[in-house]
């Protein structure tokens, strides 16, 4: 028993004791590491400029002869850190001095290793220094077992560029993992233009979520060329891919694209309309307005929200419209005009108005009382009792009801 | 056999027992350090690869709407709202419940943030005390006021949830203050897994000692007082091991309030938070869980190590002896309400690891504990102690314990380092051993009388003393 406690307790103290060195020591050298890093750095980064901005034809004869071991590390962190900071002839020779001094081919036998995380910061490597001739290898990485190795190889192909990087990130958007999808989304966006032909061609042969990420880059890189193939998708069976052509044509913003997007605000599937008014918003098409008074009656209560945004976005006469609404017999088309008109300030400027003459003042109390009638007052209320002219707070105070308490389901 | 033979026996006996409770408990303990540790690393090499600039810049990134629900909060409302108003993310909106605050929070925030009303439609999904008043902000299309009638903590956030417009809410205490990034961290486990994933949960750590300005802490340090550094080697432990570790088997039983992430659709279906506990945050993730095992559908409850957020811990052990009462109090009104998944094999882990490790050693444990050293004392005034004994019993009850105090440091050391003075990791290694002597023995005996008021119900929110994070509140805290 005594043999048993005294183990016990060494034991615990032992461990106890370790833990403890463990936690000195390793701050105690990351610190002495990182202080000798920077020294290193702070001898050997002017020599890497110089090489960066000057015309050696090699980094060695830049740096002075073969980099030492030691130093090799401090070379890789300075030459990397400056190649993803700088562009034109300065980035192509920070490139060039990572191939040249052979770490483009370290990374590629990283890639090749067994921990994914030296092969995830592999493929980040060979894009920071934008290895084309690692193309095939980082298209190979897509399928890595591990999500954090292949979103890495997605975003180095999409800084390596060219067509031949193009075709795996696109086939890539099936990837199941909605973050994945996401981020390779993302690099094809900042890809550009050279992205929309590959994405076009693809698309037939994409599953369902793939789909929706690809017309989303569309939209998103604002891809003209795109936009007669666009119009054809919103005939397409599947209703969310043409909820989002629909959006994917108003964030391109083109005007030609408003007669079919007024057709789609018929359509059967609501997200599709919604999508509809929301893009005509974008592309401020005027003789939409009648269609969106319609939609402001729209059963979807997404329908009715993007129809009123988009009146707003249409300026004077989309909101002048919204005002004739303030009369229609529909309480939802009317409760999201106020909602409209109050955001845009309309409200307070017809509140304003009470304190001129004749016709404006008759067309602001007109105004003021369709809002009392829809409900709409909290804000009317609080100019009642703030507004800077006493005349204003006098007539807005005649025009509402008595107040009532509000209740816990307003 | 006479009655003090029986006595000796008894507390032998119950000597014990304790040495095995201490045992079973630390070595718990020691299985989910294991696991952090493991958890932590792997989490660790994945962040590094993570690019929440671009997160954050991507369309696709699920919009969020934070809720801050504040009562008696003008201090620190100003500062914290402006701390969410400045974070890093795509698109969310912050919505401040006013729970029928009798100080100045509702005019400090319509001064600050140009404040008026609006009317906002406020879909009932969940009954909550009346509204007053929606304010919107000129100065921030993104900022919405909801000023209500006092309903407490939950129902504040209840009426949040009714008015929040996007799929996540994220609950955050009107005296916290989150990191830029947090919400890009927090909100990951929900891109990663859309369909699985329930509910989230970032770090709290203690602001006591920190540099705050502008609603940012800009410098990270220990206080000077002994207090809130015992809590922080106290949530070293809670968070870095425990959550950790009950996260990564599925079985997290608890989101803190101060920063929580959920879909709003699932808590909605359960009704929202329930106004019945003392800890509503606690209560709504078992809830959530056994809903989900109800509807038998694959989900999970995720801790994440890295987003942070920053709260005031109590300075004085008068308001430390508050705040773990209701904390205790929530906890047993919790394992009471869902008694039904204690060994259920229908809860999975939750109801065969997680919640019988609440009732066992998160629950009963002070009892156990408390009860423990009273024991050792007895048996040595009735001259029965065994020297034997009592080494065991401090090897394994305050040896054991400081070891895996030095464990979660060693965590923090290992992978986020937050603390990188000297100093500090000296304050945080000297109290990983004081707090066995005396801190742990105090917080049982806190627990103790929280499990007798909740018996004789007595409940009390326990009023939190704040200082405020501008440096004129400090010295006007000082100066009174």
């Amino acid at each position: 028993m005594q043999g048993a406690l005294i183990v016990t307790v060494l034991s615990i103290a032992a461990l106890f004791l370790v833990l403890t060195i463990l936690i000195v020591v390793g701050k105690a050298w990351r610190e002495f590491r990182d202080g000798w890093r920077r020294t290193r750095r702070r001898a050997l980064e002017p020599l890497v400029l110089k090489y960066a901005h000057g015309s050696d034809a090699s980094v060695f004869s830049a740096m002075g002869g073969a980099i030492a071991k030691r130093d090799r590390v401090v070379v890789e962190m300075i030459l990397l850190d400056h190649v993803s900071r700088v562009r034109g002839i300065e980035h192509e020779r920070l490139c060039r001095a990572l191939d040249e001094l052979g770490f483009v081919d370290r990374f590629l036998a990283n890639l090749r290793g067994s921990r994914w995380f030296r092969r995830a910061k592999a493929a980040e490597n060979l894009g920071l220094a934008g290895a084309k001739r690692a193309t095939s290898q980082l298209a190979a990485a897509l399928t890595d077992e591990v999500p954090e190795v292949r979103l890495r190889a997605a975003k180095a192909l999409g800084l390596v560029g060219g067509r031949a990087a193009v075709f795996p990130l696109v086939n890539a958007l099936t990837e199941p993992n909605r973050w994945s999808t996401i981020r390779i989304a993302d690099i094809l966006t900042g890809m550009g233009g050279e992205v929309v032909k590959e994405l076009m061609d693809a698309f037939p042969k994409l599953n369902a979520h793939a789909k929706l990420a690809a017309l989303d880059i569309l939209g998103r890189i604002h891809a003209l060329e795109a936009v007669p193939w666009l119009l054809s998708r919103l005939d397409d069976p599947e209703s969310n891919v043409r909820a989002r052509a629909a959006h994917a044509l108003g964030a391109i913003g083109v005007v030609d694209a408003a007669p079919v997007l007024r057709k789609a605000l018929t359509d059967a599937a609501w997200p599709v309309r919604a999508m509809a008014a929301k893009a005509l918003g974008r592309v401020h098409d005027l003789e939409a307005i009648p269609a969106l008074c319609v939609a402001l009656r729209d059963r979807e209560w997404w329908v009715r929200a993007n129809a009123a945004e988009a009146l707003k976005l249409a300026g004077p006469p989309g909101l002048e419209a919204l005002e004739g609404v303030l009369e229609d017999a529909d309480p939802y088309a009317t409760h999201q005009a106020c909602l409209m008109l109050q955001g845009a300030g309309i409200l307070d400027r017809r509140v304003a108005e009470l304190a001129g003459n004749g016709e404006m003042r008759s067309a602001a109390t007109l105004v003021i009382l369709r809002f009392v009638e829809a409900g709409q007052v909290s804000r009317l209320r609080e100019l009642a009792a703030t507004h800077a002219e006493a005349t204003v707070r006098e007539a807005l105070t005649r025009l509402l009801p008595q107040e009532t308490a509000t209740g816990a389901a307003r | 056999m006479n009655v003090a033979a029986l006595l000796e026996d008894a507390v032998i006996a119950f000597n014990v027992f304790v040495l095995f409770y201490f045992l079973v408990l630390n070595s718990i303990y020691l299985i989910l350090f294991l696991i952090s540790l493991v958890e932590v690393l792997k989490f660790v090499r994945k962040t590094f690869f993570s690019d929440y600039r671009q997160i954050m810049q991507s369309d696709m990134t699920w919009p969020v709407s934070v809720l801050i629900p504040a009562h008696d909060e003008e201090r620190t409302i100003v500062e914290t709202v402006r701390s969410m108003l400045m974070i890093n993310y795509g698109e969310f909106e912050i919505i401040v419940i006013d729970d029928g605050s009798n100080d100045g929070t509702l005019r400090r925030l319509i001064d600050a943030y140009e404040l008026r009303r609006s009317d906002r439609p406020y879909k009932c999904s969940i009954a909550t005390g009346q509204v007053r008043a929606v304010y919107g902000s000129l100065a921030h299309p993104n900022l919405t006021v909801i000023d209500k009638e006092k309903g407490g903590k939950a129902d504040a956030l209840n009426a949040g949830i009714n008015l929040a417009r996007y799929p996540l809410f994220c609950s955050i205490d009107g005296d916290s203050i989150i990191e830029d990034n947090a919400l890009l961290r927090v909100v990951k486990p929900f891109m990663e897994k859309p369909i699985e994933t329930v509910a989230a949960g970032g770090i709290v750590r203690i602001v006591n000692g920190c540099d705050v300005k502008d609603g940012r802490v800009t410098r990270i340090a220990l206080s000077d007082r002994a207090l809130p550094i015992l809590q922080v080697v106290e949530y070293f432990r809670a968070f870095l091991t425990g959550r950790v570790g009950w996260s990564s088997l599925q079985s997290l039983l608890i989101i803190s309030g101060a920063f929580g992430i959920y879909k709003k659709q699932e808590v909605i279906e359960i009704g929202g938070y329930t106004h019945g506990t003392d800890t509503e945050d606690l209560e709504l993730v078992v809830r959530l869980h056994e809903h989900m095992r109800r509807k038998k559908q694959p989900y999970r409850v995720v801790f994440v190590p890295d987003p942070v957020c920053w709260t005031e811990a109590p300075e004085t052990l008068s308001v430390l002896a508050r705040q773990r009462n209701r904390w205790h109090r929530g906890l047993l009104q919790t394992l009471w309400q869902h008694k039904r998944m204690l060994f259920n094999p229908k809860y999975g882990n939750v109801g065969l690891f997680a919640f019988p490790y609440f009732v066992f050693f998160e629950l009963l444990g002070p009892f156990i504990e408390t009860f423990g050293y009273l024991a050792v004392i007895v048996s040595y005034l009735l001259g029965i102690l065994d020297v034997q004994f009592f080494m065991m019993f401090l090897a394994v009850a305050i040896l054991y314990g400081m070891f895996l105090s030095i464990a979660a440091i060693l965590l923090e050391e290992i992978s986020f380092r937050r603390y990188p003075g000297w100093i500090d990791l000296t304050k945080l290694l000297a109290y990983s051993v004081i707090e066995n002597f005396g801190y742990r023995q105090i917080l049982s005996a806190m627990k103790v009388k929280a499990f007798w008021d909740a018996i004789r119900r007595r409940r009390a929110w326990g009023q939190m003393q704040r200082r405020g994070f501008r440096p004129d509140a400090l010295q006007e805290q000082a100066s009174r």
